[in-house]
């Protein structure tokens, strides 16, 4: 057996409740080398990566490191062990200091009990300064910009005997400058014989910065190349090659009218700059995008739930006040189902009929008082069209599986009469049948002449379901494409950085 | 049906331990099992009953109201001024009401609009409240004695309890609402998740807002009601009931934090505590250690309930 290796892992599956997060997978690390891994959303690489630091154990396969198996799963083993890891989301406690963020699980002791306050800062300055980085140690972690925010997740990560350092997509709030900066200190680091995981979507930087690349599709393991032996085109055909399975139902119509128009639409908070799309009656338009591409953002500036400073939302024809608010939105015929539809779908402890109201309840009861028989009426029916598998509509909507939830979401956003409907990931994590269900709906609302935008991860869907395709990256639609031109490279590439030009795609 | 179920499914633990103490009490008592015990026991509890619902409304929407021990005291003295002044019941009804719906708005304002912390605010308001009740009495009490203002309050011929009646009838008004009205509703919707019924178009700033408010007109119901039972308005007298609003809630079934809850189920929380204060003074425990033996019994009931619920959800 070979020990070279600093991590081996062999044959690691990870099974969610209804979902293979990971089947089968190899992936090896060598001293001193960034190995690239690579997926689209969903792909399974920050499970591998969280199976990697011990905050899931898997259910088959083994990870050796160094040699040596490891049999117990827990950050702390995974700490003892070398391996490092910063999250896409960082973990800093924002009311303290960088220094005590960076000594936090092992701040120096004075008299036993006391933190040494002053040689923690000295440490931390001499840290900060070895990474050649401009951080005051006594500024608060909520003071300083997100760039250094991740550097400092760096130096935490080092004052750990670290071997192994895992970065989920470090550099996407990083501007060029900061990711050189951040890529010089991983080269340092693999000088000195750390071995770096790097989780990133942008194709540039992969020749930039990798040694190695391995691409994940759907939680299995595709192939691992050396980065000088491959291209930007190879590996966008190798990360898409997923298949489009016959679940699209769609009866395509010539569109009619403009229901949904936005123009211009720029958002300090949410970082949108000059939005512009519409949509029209009779259409399902997809909204593609990696996640972080401002994909859910726009929906939901267009729903009024977050503000916008500059732009201009047309719905049906009439100009939306920014200043307006989602009930004015929902009252005009707009309707937004979200994409976590536990924290913001649905009441998981309140029975389905009352989830299914919720939204339309000064519909119904247009005096204040509930009137049961009228609510009965619409929960019944939408239950019977929609088929949500349920013994009683009083059933809790927490009790029931993943596909009869959305349904019930939708059964929701139906109720309130909406002309036009933003999907946001419609059929995450539900099975095959249910999904299929939902196609069919949506394809029978867009035939009386509703008006669908649909964001989703999913490739095949987005093809498989669209009239029309608008392409987000950085906060910017990048691209419009017409379903049947569409493929997954060509928008994968687009949704990237460093997209391959048109006329290559098409040859 | 299946809520009725459900509701019964949740509470027999609590039921357990109103009907232990009633046979304990009546053995060591035989005052205690009678007519005339149990009379006033419905005199004494039926305030708590709406001051609680008002409780559980704020709590399910997943809040919480310190206050309100402060509305009932300064509404008392409001109404008390009035039917001194003179005026008709009704309109003492509605003062009261009215005052009790102010505080409440207040604390409404300051916590949706202002965006500041329930516990902090309504700890600040009970200040606030108690205070102007002070203001207002001069720290004396206020006596009243106009006859049919003090019979809403009183046992007509010794049988018929009109406190409980007046008190009956605004619970049941505060389950109508519950049941049957958007602002019941949205309660739920907005304790349950907040976020997801912001989304679902729900104006969750002015309903927060209405929450209280209601909490408040209910207080104030009661207090008009207390005094007429009590015969003066005493400008310390909602001392504590704040927290025992809570506690009855909590023992009702109501969580916090989580939107779910019932003010059907707060009737057994009024119910349990009542008893146990009554039955103290029959058995002759201390008044030096009543106290105390009651705060342990309600911990005593939450633990099982907490515990038996927690079972429940699992399976």
């Amino acid at each position: 057996m070979e020990t070279n290796y600093l991590i081996e892992m062999q044959h690691i599956t990870k099974i969610f409740p209804g979902v293979k997060a990971l089947d089968d997978i190899n992936f090896t690390l060598k001293p001193g080398e960034v190995h690239v891994l690579l997926g689209e959303n969903g792909a399974g690489k920050s499970t591998l990566m969280k199976v990697l630091a011990g905050a899931y154990t898997p259910d088959a396969g083994t990870l050796l490191a160094e040699g040596r198996e490891i049999t117990r799963f827990d950050p702390i083993t995974a700490k003892k062990n070398g391996i490092g890891i910063i999250y896409q989301e960082f973990n800093l406690v924002p009311y303290l200091s960088v220094a005590e963020n960076i000594y936090i699980d092992h701040m120096p002791p004075k008299m036993g009990v006391l933190v040494d306050r002053k040689q923690m800062h000295q440490q931390a300055d001499k840290l900060l300064h070895d990474m050649k980085m401009n951080v005051d140690a006594h500024a608060l972690a909520s003071e300083i910009p997100v760039a250094q925010q991740q550097m400092v997740e760096v130096a935490k990560a080092l004052t750990h005997d670290l071997k192994v350092l895992i970065m989920d997509e470090p550099t996407a709030s990083l501007s060029e400058v900061e990711i050189q900066q951040l890529f010089e200190i991983v080269r340092s680091l693999t000088k000195q014989g750390i071995g770096v995981i790097y989780i990133s979507h942008r194709l540039q930087e992969i020749s930039q910065i990798g040694d190695r690349i391995t691409i994940m599709r759907d939680g299995k393991y595709i192939c691992t190349k050396d980065v000088k032996d491959t291209s930007p085109e190879e590996i966008v055909k190798l990360m898409v090659g997923r298949e489009i399975v016959d679940l699209y139902h769609r009866n395509r119509q010539k569109p009619g009218e403009v229901a949904l128009k936005v123009e211009h639409l720029y958002s300090e908070k949410e970082r949108l700059s000059d939005v512009g799309m519409e949509l029209r009656r009779g259409e399902i338009v997809g909204l593609a995008g990696l996640v972080g591409a401002g994909r859910t953002e726009l929906a939901r500036a267009i729903f009024h739930v977050d503000p916008y400073e500059k732009g201009d939302v047309t719905l049906l024809g009439k100009l939306a006040d920014k200043k307006q608010s989602p009930r004015d939105m929902i009252e005009r015929g707009l309707s937004l189902i979200p994409e976590d539809r536990k924290r913001q779908g649905l009441s998981l402890i309140l029975p389905i009929a009352q989830n299914i109201v919720m939204a339309s309840l000064s519909k119904i009861n247009p005096r204040g008082w509930i009137r049961a028989a009228a609510e009965k009426k619409c929960v019944d029916q939408y239950i019977k069209e929609l088929n949500v598998i349920t013994p009683s509509s009083e059933q809790l909507a927490g009790n029931l599986s993943g596909g009869n939830q959305q349904k019930v979401v939708l059964a929701k956003w139906l109720c309130t009469k909406a002309e036009v409907i933003i999907f946001d990931e419609p059929t995450r994590g539900i099975d095959v049948g249910a999904k299929k269900e939902i196609y069919a709906f949506m394809d029978e609302l867009v035939k009386t002449g509703k008006a669908i935008l649909m964001i989703s991860s999913e490739l095949p869907e987005i093809i498989g379901m669209s009239d029309r395709i608008y392409v987000m990256r950085d906060r910017k639609i990048v691209k419009e494409l017409q379903s049947n031109e569409a493929t997954q490279e060509m928008i994968i590439s687009y949704a990237m950085e460093g997209a391959i030009e048109e006329e290559r795609q098409d040859g | 049906m299946d809520k009725i179920k459900s509701t019964f499914k949740r509470v027999p633990i609590i039921l357990w331990f109103i009907v232990v103490l009633i046979v304990l009490f009546s053995i060591r008592s035989d005052q205690y099992l009678t007519m005339r015990n149990l009379l006033v026991l419905l005199q004494q509890g039926s305030v708590l009953l709406v001051v609680a619902s008002a409780s559980t409304f704020v709590i399910i929407s997943g809040g919480l109201d310190l206050s309100l021990g402060g509305i009932l005291t300064l509404s008392g003295v409001t109404a008390a001024l009035a039917i001194n002044a003179g005026l008709p019941i009704p309109t003492v009804l509605i003062t009261g009401a009215l005052t009790g719906f102010v505080c409440g708005t207040l604390n409404g304002f300051l916590i949706s609009v202002c965006g500041l912390q329930p516990f902090i605010t309504t700890l600040g308001t009970q200040g606030v409240f108690y205070g102007l009740a002070l203001v207002l009495t001069n720290k004396q009490g206020i006596p009243v004695s106009n006859e049919a203002f003090i019979s809403l309050g009183g046992l007509i011929n010794r049988t018929i309890p009109m406190a409980a009646i007046c008190c009956a009838i605004f619970y049941l008004f505060a389950i109508v609402v519950q049941d049957h009205t958007r602002l019941g509703r949205y309660t739920f919707a907005i304790g349950g998740n907040e976020e997801g019924a912001r989304l679902s178009g729900i104006d969750t700033r002015l309903w927060k807002w209405i929450v209280y408010a209601f909490a408040g007109f209910l207080t104030g119901l009661a207090a008009v009601i207390l005094v007429a039972r009590l015969e003066v308005a005493d400008p310390l007298v909602g001392t504590k009931w704040e927290f025992e609003a809570i506690a009855c809630t909590i023992l009702g079934g109501t969580s916090m934090n989580i939107g779910k809850g019932d003010v059907k189920g707060t009737i057994l929380g009024v119910t349990l505590l009542t008893i146990i204060r009554s039955g103290l003074n029959v058995i002759r425990v201390p008044s030096l250690w009543q106290s105390a033996v009651i705060g342990t019994v309600i911990i005593l009931a939450i633990v099982f309930q907490v515990s038996t619920t927690a079972r429940g959800e699992k399976k």
